[in-house]
């Protein structure tokens, strides 16, 4: 073990450095008790680096005798107590696209800079690390910037964290990532805690620290052990934690890779990052697999790129190929991927993602755990139960393309959004204007909804909205917008003869009653709730 | 926009069209083939939610 850090008061406030992988190292280690031999075994050192390299990273600015909130929360609670005397105070490494050398900083601390280079400053932040004063897990709040777009990947799930570097103030769009520090917390914990570093802002609710959710978790349900040090959570104190801060746990089985990509795609979207549990095994060169235990991640986004619908299947959820997840035991977004590698575990075959963690290392899916707001009653299934029947439509009217030309090769998804959000989204169309746009963006709606939405070639057709707030039994379908009038009146068509009558009664739609409702009717009205 | 009449007498036409397409073999077999389409979707979903209360307590401990 490495001798005590340095007294903090010798300590210069701050110091720069050119970003190296050997820097970076060096660095962690003199900020930490860990020895330079633990940080380079940490898959995070090589995740980390390769993430800095992504985003182009060539300065690193350290900023010494930084406190930090949960770090000094989880201090209080469990290392004050402890004979051996840790630090209370982390040290906090900026991550700049810039190089900046200590003359330029210093003149730009003395005023003695112009400022553009304040500017500058800001547009070549990628973000931060706070390292812990510890032996071993060291890798404390980290806010960096997500990879770019690339016009497939999506960060739903990022917000805005304000940092004051020395009266400076900077800004990063991110979502705070931690690795479990194995005393208060373990995976589970720092999953939660990255999630609910998103929900507090959507929900208003207090984000707890590390601490406080262990404690939390085992308050509900306790284990016949002791709580902390933190062995892990089960699902169940998972969800535990998720009531006390006031939200609703939705849990979910996603073995099914398809289910999966369903709620990911369905949740994320609207912001809400999800809580994703799995079994993580080794699997060797000769096949043989070793379970490595239960593991849980944070799901922060995904990717879906942009070739042509899949044929065989209409829903885009379905093209996701990557999740983004923080996963506390290799680094903040990092990438899983769906190339279904059937894996042979206890004789079976089964299929598999892979992790983010090595080549060897696979995931079979278990649960997803979604942190909802309690106003959001209506889960996917009856918005999805009522639109099916446009679904069969649509596949009729592809079977001849002739005749249904403006309902070929449809793309369909199905999220939940807020109304806020989907106000925006019309704003920035450019499909849809005059009345109907007046008429989508001044509309009483509740503030969820769930947005089934017809797209070609990336752009909206028609969106069926469905009120989210609602119970089951309720008259949940609200509207339609039509961005597309033609596939509207293609689909009223459809829905109208009676050959296609067999479909469209095996289960009663709303959105089916509306489409039915006579053309002049339809002309004069836009929904059933418009007074 | 097309005014009212002309929306109709074009629906109207169209309604037609479609209607002796899907009386036809072609049109016949485009809805028996549509009527489980999406089911799956719905099956998938119901059986997601129903969890046994051993796996609730299965340790995340990694």
């Amino acid at each position: 073990m490495n001798p005590l850090p340095s007294d903090h008061k010798s300590e210069t406030p701050f110091e720069i450095e050119t970003y190296t992988r050997e820097k970076l190292i060096e660095v962690i280690v003199s900020k930490s008790e860990a020895s330079s031999g633990l940080i380079e075994a940490k898959n995070h050192v090589d995740y980390l680096d390769e993430y800095f390299h992504e985003l182009g990273a060539k300065t690193i600015l350290v900023e010494n005798n930084y406190f930090d909130r949960d770090y000094l929360e989880d201090y209080a609670a469990h290392y004050a107590r402890c004979f051996h005397r840790y630090r209370r105070r982390c040290t906090r490494l900026h991550f700049f696209s810039d190089e900046i050398r200590k003359e330029q900083f210093l003149a730009l601390l003395r005023r003695e800079s112009v400022p553009p280079a304040t500017n500058n400053l800001q547009l070549a932040y990628l973000g931060f690390l706070v390292v812990r004063p510890l032996p071993s897990t060291i890798i404390g709040r980290t806010c960096l910037k997500t990879y770019s777009s690339e016009d497939r990947r999506c960060f739903p799930t990022t917000r805005r964290y304000e940092v004051n570097l020395f009266g400076f103030s900077l800004s990063v769009e991110s979502l705070a990532f931690q690795e479990q520090d194995q005393a208060v917390a373990a995976c589970a914990t720092s999953a939660l805690w990255s999630a609910f570093q998103k929900t507090g802002l959507l929900f208003q609710h207090p984000i707890p620290s590390p601490v406080d959710i262990t404690r939390a978790a085992n308050e509900r349900f306790p284990m016949s052990s002791r709580g902390i040090p933190s062995q892990g959570l089960t699902p169940e104190q998972m969800a535990g934690a998720i009531r006390s801060v006031g939200l609703e746990p939705f849990l979910i089985d996603t073995s099914d890779p398809r289910t999966l990509k369903q709620i990911v795609y369905a949740y994320v979207n609207a912001h809400i990052p999800i809580l994703f549990l799995f079994k993580l095994y080794r699997v060797d060169s000769s096949g043989k697999s070793c379970f490595l235990g239960g593991h849980a991640v944070t799901v922060t986004g995904f990717s879906v790129p942009s070739d042509a619908p899949i044929e065989a299947d209409p829903w885009r959820c379905q093209r996701i190929d990557k999740i983004y997840v923080h996963d506390d035991q290799v680094g903040p977004f990092a990438r899983m991927v769906f190339d279904d590698k059937p894996v042979d575990i206890e004789g079976q075959n089964v299929s598999t993602l892979d992790s983010a963690w090595s080549n060897q290392h696979r995931v079979v899916p278990q649960f997803a755990l979604i942190p909802l707001y309690h106003k959001i009653r209506m889960s996917i299934e009856e918005p999805l139960i009522d639109f099916l029947p446009v679904v069969k439509l649509l596949a009729i009217a592809n079977k001849n393309p002739f005749l249904f030309q403006r309902l070929k090769d449809l793309e369909l998804d199905l999220s939940l959004t807020s109304l806020n959000d989907f106000r925006s989204d019309c704003l920035n169309l450019d499909h849809l204007s005059g009345q109907a746009l007046e008429q989508a963006l001044c509309a009483s709606n509740p503030r969820f909804l769930w947005r089934a939405r017809i797209r070609r070639e990336g752009v909206p057709c028609l969106d069926c909205l469905y009120d989210a707030t609602d119970i089951q039994q309720g008259h949940f379908f609200l509207r339609m917008i039509e961005y597309d009038p033609e596939v509207a009146a293609n689909l009223r068509i459809l829905a109208n003869l009676p050959e296609c009558s067999a479909i469209l009664q095996t289960q009663k739609s709303q959105l089916v009653e509306y489409l039915q409702k006579p053309a002049e009717t339809i002309l004069d009205t836009q929904s059933f709730h418009d007074e | 926009m097309m005014c009212n009449n002309m929306v109709i007498e074009t629906a109207q036409e169209k309604t037609i069209q479609v209607s002796k397409w899907l009386a036809t073999q072609e049109g016949q077999k485009a809805i028996k083939d549509a009527m489980n389409q999406g089911e799956e979707i719905i099956l998938r979903l119901k059986e997601a939610r129903q969890i046994s209360p051993e796996r609730l307590r299965e340790p995340i401990t990694i």
